[in-house]
């Protein structure tokens, strides 16, 4: 049978639609039968990874007459199985907005002209010489993205440090899963997690800290309420600061206060030891205990300088350390009752209960990122609960390559693709697969993303370019580097889709091609490389941003370092980025299995992806056969077990700012709403930002819902519509916004405190006062 | 050329009015769950402005007690 494209279009919207009601209403049935032949006449369906979340769901796109015309879940992918939520179900219509950027263009006379993009290319390469030449190396800065695909990542870092020689590259992932990064190698000595998604399918317990996953990781929420459904012995733990949809659908919600879940999560470990639930065959084989520096600081200052200092200690001196942490203490930091702690802690310790810790930017985003973190990892290698299916602690990613481009790749200042620049034989590494002398790789790190900005303001760094991300929206204390991008001597490179405020100070505008405008791979959060193939042409002179910097490249004359063909450049640099990880601990796919299958995870070794690192029946890279795991990242095989006490926030309520502002993203809306906010069912469902106020707070300063309200923190104010009793609610002395809104730049109120190890800043915690206006 | 899909949640009392109601729209096609008060509705109109109206006439139905939109605005290449 044969439909027509609409009958076909039709069909999908009603499968879509009966997708979306068997997440909602288990067991729905509908009497609607699917036509027995989906395709429509002329659409070729293709894979790719979604571009919306770290999730990294499977998409099939439909393609037809050189356009994207649909979208469906991908039944053979293993993250999401045919589910999508409603962002990827529109994702497509992000490539067709109106004002989409199709030429390059130059800062003329303070105004910006069209030009065609071989001049655009040939000024930036100008600049970046004449910037080196009158300034050094170090003045020149590069700042990517967890959304950049790995290609992108690989070919800025071989240019940043391998060609030029600076280290002057990160990307946005450090505003959000730096402090994983941190956590996972002051822990276990290597980053990203041990388990993968496939843990929900054996897990009876799950702990959501500080994680409203129904909307920011729907699709893996579903999965969760699915296993609720068929095994109703499971139980959803939702510890978070505010209600959301989330602690709706929840057993049990648990509201704690700012930055106390430092406290919480050692009093959890104070109570697994009183009540013995402690698996002291396991600590004792695979644990060992360190202590570091304490009252480390918040990154306020220019140039603020910390290095944590590992220390020996023992299982005595921890259980010690842990009596300042009995419930009962813990409840007057925290607000969490000492029975909420009690009952945590014998779920965690309950022998016939699989437990699974998720997370994601609650506890990166924190001044102590690193150390809650590490505490959550003590709770599992205190009750052996990791490493195997169903158990273990696991970070979410935010971005669809936040792991597979920042993470491995290593596109921050202190990264190579192996191992990090301070470490000789990394650089030689480096050098050799570079083919560049081992002198021009540089041996110190120089700025974190804050710092990065900061030097920029000060003129240390006085070229920066920046590729699909949206820094004039996202930076902490927004005004200050906004300033400092228009400051006499600077030069900014913005590589985009659309205009967004961020093009709005370039000097030099790029067009990029979007997604699958350009072929790529994504490495989503459970270390699963995805790649896709160029769908569709880019519209104008748009390309794609890999090509773009190796053009820059060949303009500098590293054309020996980037000798590709522009159709086959992808692969060739797959090719040589994968020599970097050939070994069992981190090998990747072949550019052939990426193509043939919908995301393989690794370390992938003799064609299986392995989905419990450091388990010693399934990892391949385990050596120690003395036990259920080997740590291998640590010399000694063991994982370290850290004393971190609860530390305040910098910034708290007072009297003249008496409310804690906490800021983040909502279902519907992608980061800072530059594509989504361009698809029209997706800005009709949330066409602006507001700010989520308690009822009895408002009700106090006469407020209702939709007032006109403005919020001023010590670095600036903005006037905000009120809302109450919506889709979630923050508790008394509290609010929310979403910073989707560019016409409402929250980060101009957020404050830029970083955890001094991983230097992610806190967008989470800030004190504001709340006014009618 | 928009098409959208809607789930809607009926008031108990109006379930049969609106689904007669909603079955004749020459613009909506309803599929009612057979063991839920929930319905699927699928809008398909022939241009932007259409599709506004009939949302709105959606929305404002007094025997809906929820409308949730679901997948829209598939865009059609010969658009
Ligand atoms: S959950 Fe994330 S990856 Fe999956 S469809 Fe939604 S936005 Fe895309």
């Amino acid at each position: 049978m044969t439909i027509s494209r609409r009958e076909f279009l039709k069909n999908l919207a009603i499968g879509s639609a009966l997708t979306a009601a068997s997440q909602l209403i288990p067991g729905v049935s509908f009497a609607w039968e699917k036509p027995t032949s989906q395709h429509g006449s002329d659409i070729t369906w293709k894979k790719a990874p979604c571009r919306f979340c770290g999730t990294g769901c499977g998409l099939l796109i439909g393609v037809s007459e050189g356009r994207a015309v649909a979208v469906k879940g991908d039944p053979q992918s293993a993250v999401n199985k045919g589910l999508l939520c409603v962002k990827g179900y529109h994702s497509i219509q992000a490539l067709y907005g109106e004002d989409r950027l199709k030429k390059a263009m130059i800062r003329k006379n303070g105004q910006m002209v069209e030009v065609p993009i071989k001049e655009a290319l040939d000024l930036i390469a100008q600049k970046i010489k004449e910037t080196i030449q009158s300034h050094g190396k170090d003045a020149v800065s590069m700042y990517g993205s967890g959304q950049w695909t790995i290609p992108d990542g690989y070919a800025a870092s071989k240019l940043m440090k391998g060609c030029i020689g600076t280290n002057n590259l990160e990307a946005n992932a450090r505003l959000c899963m730096a402090s994983a990064v941190t956590g996972f190698m002051t822990t276990f000595g290597l980053d990203e997690p041990m388990g993968c998604y496939e843990d929900m399918d054996h897990a009876d317990t799950f702990f959501l800290w500080g994680n409203n996953m129904s909307e920011m990781h729907p699709v893996l929420f579903s999965r969760i309420l699915e296993r609720k459904r068929t095994h109703p012995r499971t139980l959803i733990i939702d510890f978070a600061t505010r209600s959301t949809r989330t602690s709706v659908a929840a057993d049990r919600s648990i509201l704690f206060r700012p930055q106390s879940d430092l406290a919480v999560a050692n009093a959890i470990c104070y109570e697994l030891f009183r009540t013995q639930r402690i698996d002291l065959s396991f600590l004792q084989k695979h644990c060992s205990f360190r202590k570091g520096k304490t009252q480390i600081g918040y990154g306020l200052q220019d140039k603020f300088a910390f290095q944590d200092t590992p220390e020996i200690t023992n299982l005595d001196e921890y259980k010690k350390f842990l009596e300042d942490y009995t419930p009962e203490k813990v409840e007057k930091i925290s607000g969490v009752s000492a029975e909420d702690i009690r009952y945590m802690a014998s779920l965690y310790g309950d022998p016939t209960r699989n437990v699974v810790s998720y997370w994601c930017m609650g506890m990166n985003q924190h001044t102590r990122g690193t150390w809650i973190n590490n505490l959550v990892y003590n709770i599992h290698l205190l009750v052996g609960k990791i490493s195997r299916p169903g158990n273990g602690p696991f970070s979410l990613t935010g971005q669809p390559s936040a792991c597979g481009t920042v993470r491995e790749v290593g596109t921050l200042t202190h990264k190579l693709p192996k191992g990090m620049v301070m470490d000789p034989k990394a650089r030689k590494f480096a050098s050799d697969i570079w083919k560049v002398p081992y002198s021009r790789i540089p041996a110190k790190p120089t700025y974190d993303t804050v710092e990065m900005f900061r030097a920029l303001d000060r003129g240390d760094i006085r070229f920066m370019w920046i590729q699909t991300t949206n820094p004039m929206v996202t930076m902490p204390n927004l005004r200050r580097y906004r300033d400092a991008t228009k400051k006499q001597g600077r030069f900014i490179v913005v590589s985009e889709i659309y205009p967004t405020p961020t093009t709005a100070i370039a000097d030099v505008i790029l067009p990029s091609a979007m997604w699958i405008e350009r072929e790529g791979m994504f490495g989503n959060s459970e270390r699963r490389t995805q790649h896709w193939e160029k769908m569709v042409n880019p519209p104008g002179d748009a390309m794609s941003d890999t090509w773009q910097i190796i053009e820059v490249a060949r303009r500098l004359g590293f054309t020996k370092e980037f000798p590709w063909s522009e159709d086959k450049h992808i692969e060739h640099i797959w090719n040589e980025y994968t020599r970097f990880h050939d070994n069992p601990a981190h090998r990747m796919a072949d550019y052939e299995t990426l193509k043939r299958e919908s995301g393989v995870i690794w370390p992938y070794v003799n064609g299986r992806s392995t989905q419990w690192r450091y388990n010693t029946q399934l990892d391949p890279a385990t050596k120690r056969r003395n036990g259920a795991v080997d740590f291998y990242g640590k010399p000694e095989g063991k994982a370290w077990i850290w004393l971190r006490p609860y530390e305040a926030a910098p910034e708290e309520p007072s009297k003249d700012y008496p409310f804690w502002l906490n800021t983040g993203r909502v279902l519907e809306h992608w980061h800072t709403g530059s594509m989504t906010r361009r698809i029209p069912t997706l800005h009709q469902a949330v066409p602006a930002s507001y700010v989520e106020i308690h009822p009895l707070d408002a009700k106090r300063l006469n407020i209702r819902h939709g007032d006109k309200v403005k919020l001023t923190s010590p670095r600036g104010s903005i006037l905000i519509n009120a809302s109450l009793n919506q889709r979630a609610c923050p508790p008394l002395g509290q609010v929310f916004v979403p910073f989707f809104d560019e016409n409402y730049l929250i980060n101009e109120l957020t404050l830029d405190a970083y955890c001094p190890i991983s230097r992610q800043p806190d967008y989470k915690k800030c004190a504001v006062r709340v006014e009618r206006a | 050329m928009p098409v959208i899909s809607y789930l809607a949640y009926p008031e108990k009392q109006h379930r049969a009015t609106l689904l007669a109601e909603l079955s004749a729209h020459p613009y909506c096609e309803v599929i009612p769950a057979e063991n839920a008060d929930v319905f699927i509705v699928v809008t398909d109109t022939p241009d932007r402005q259409t599709d506004e109206t009939v949302r709105t006439y959606l929305e404002q139905h007094h025997g809906l007690l929820c409308l949730a939109m679901i997948h829209g605005q598939v865009e059609d290449p010969q658009e």
